[in-house]
């Protein structure tokens, strides 16, 4: 659908002359590969910010994000590396060198992605899995999210300019509930062997 | 082909077209999830067929009927919090102006607790046709595999009767 | 970035999807037990390795598997688990790369898609005459753990 400009435009380039005269120019076949390029390297930030999660990587976390990053989650709102490093570090206390998360893990999907010059916004969707609670020890689909994101190309790499985090499955309400009640239960015994 | 017989433009659009056919396949979970009837519509070929089990729809009123009845009115800011779709393994196979891909998906939908649940996978084998320069759907067969189809339509008959209910008794 | 030809920059693009296709046929040949489409993924010499054990070479990974088993190309109708891929991560360097995926195995369950284990693919990707092969895939259960998993399992074949 977003392509069908670009599509007509190389229809349109095949026609004659006097035909084109009011088509969008043909991209180049530079600006093709550009495009290509630039919606994989986005499509890594998702990847990239997921696995920051799963390994409580608070450094590989805000370097997703650009000078002015800004990181929403209903009233919730951090502007900037500082006030997102201090979020994050609250949550990924002390995490060891090596370390392999075997409690949660963030699916990612459906990344839709507009380039538009050094600028994009993107939507995508997530699913957080943790090990279940009733100790089986089996991964329990626990929340569904979608993202709504805006990049910047900052010094040649794409960078988040504002990523809005929003649970949809749960609802906020309901996780926000559900958060409480996991914080009061006693801490669970480390999962698995030492890798 | 060999890829060395190919100009540089022509290993480009390959690229491209395959990009555009799993930008449909991203479109169309977005529709579902949405419960958008014309985005869903606007993603078939004039031609197009859609497929699970014995029930076929052909061409784009067909389709249209089937999905209104599924899809019910909402108001535009509706964020669907009872389901979603995860799709994934698309294997494209282009050939000119057409194109097939089989993929896989996961149907959630929301839990006891509020938490989401697996309730469906589900296999698509699709063909595309490139229609007036743009990539749309020609045949879309869903099948329904953990449960299969035969075990999914107690399911669905089970949750439209009980859709129903709700239905006559907001109208009672 | 842009010392880099149109033609080298394509390139690049062409073998991350090609890395990503081995990614999607691994579990597709796998759930589909198609072992000699399986086997066909890694190179000559490729190594399949987890916490029990080390298989090197196609012959290797197919006595693994338990012989040949010319499985159809898709999964069969009825089946009572699936592998689903997601979040690759692929680095390129040249004729080698390397590849973290997750992956999320789903099984029947009461007629339902449970989602049983949750793990991880370290891989290295070697270009043997064109085409992309696995030299290397180490797999991770981590959700539950591999000591946990057996314990589940086992107590299953036990009642």
């Amino acid at each position: 659908m977003r392509r069908a400009a670009l599509l007509a435009a190389a229809l349109a380039a095949t026609m004659p002359v006097a035909a084109t005269a009011k088509a969008p120019a043909k991209p180049t076949l530079e600006q093709r590969v550009q495009r290509l390029e630039d919606e994989d390297a986005i499509r890594h930030i998702f990847i990239a910010y997921a696995a920051a999660l799963d390994g409580k990587n608070a450094d590989a976390y805000v370097a997703l994000f650009a000078k002015n990053g800004q990181w929403i989650n209903g009233s919730i709102v951090r502007k900037g590396p500082a006030e997102i490093h201090a979020l994050i570090d609250g949550m990924f206390h002390n995490t060891p060198a090596g370390y392999v998360n075997k409690d949660s893990f963030e699916l990612t999907f459906h990344p839709d992605i507009k380039v538009d010059g050094d600028r994009a916004t993107s939507r995508s969707e997530h699913v957080l899995f943790r090990r279940h609670m009733d100790g089986s020890g089996l991964p329990q689909a626990v929340l569904f999210g979608r993202y709504e994101d805006e990049f910047i190309r900052e010094n040649g790499v794409w960078k988040i300019l504002k990523r809005v985090d929003i649970p949809t499955i749960p609802t906020p309400e309901e996780w926000g509930r559900i958060m409480r009640a996991r914080q009061q239960q006693p801490a669970q015994p480390p999962a698995g062997g030492a890798q | 082909m060999s890829r060395a017989a190919l100009s540089v433009e022509q290993r480009l659009q390959l690229l491209e077209d395959k990009e555009d056919i799993r930008q449909i396949i991203i479109d169309y979970a977005s529709a579902l999830d949405a419960q958008d009837a014309d985005a869903y519509i606007a993603l078939f070929a004039e031609e197009a067929e859609w497929v699970n089990g014995g029930m076929v729809r052909k061409g784009k009123e067909e389709i249209r009927a089937l999905v209104a009845g599924l899809f019910p009115t909402k108001p535009d800011d509706f964020v669907n919090l009872e389901t979603f779709e995860v799709t994934f393994h698309p294997r494209i196979e282009l050939n000119g102006d057409r194109a097939k891909m089989r993929s896989g998906h996961l149907l959630f939908r929301r839990g006891p607790g509020g938490n989401p649940v697996p309730v469906l996978f589900g296999r698509y084998e699709d063909e595309f046709i490139r229609e007036d320069g743009v990539w749309k759907i020609l045949r879309r067969v869903d099948i329904p595999t953990i449960p299969t189809g035969e075990e999914y339509l107690p399911v669905i008959r089970a949750r439209q009767r009980i859709q129903e209910q709700h239905i006559k008794g907001a109208k009672g | 970035m842009s010392s880099r030809s149109i033609e080298e920059r394509l390139q690049r693009v062409e073998d991350e999807l090609a890395i990503q296709r081995i990614i999607f046929d691994y579990s597709v040949y796998l759930d589909s037990r198609n072992w000699e489409g399986f086997v066909s993924l890694f190179a000559p010499d490729g190594v399949w390795t987890n916490v029990e054990g080390t298989y090197q070479g196609r012959e290797a990974i197919m006595a693994m598997l338990g012989g040949p088993n010319g499985g159809p190309a898709e999964a069969p109708k009825r089946v009572n688990y699936y592998h689903a891929n997601t979040n690759w991560r692929i680095e390129l360097d040249g004729d080698r790369a390397s590849a973290v995926s997750r992956y999320l195995f789903v099984l029947r369950r009461d007629d339902r898609p449970t989602s049983a284990l949750a793990g991880q693919y370290t891989d290295e990707y070697v270009r043997i005459d064109g085409a992309w092969k696995i030299a290397r895939r180490e797999a991770e259960e981590l959700i539950p753990t591999h000591a946990e998993w057996e314990e589940i399992f086992l107590s299953k074949v036990r009642t």
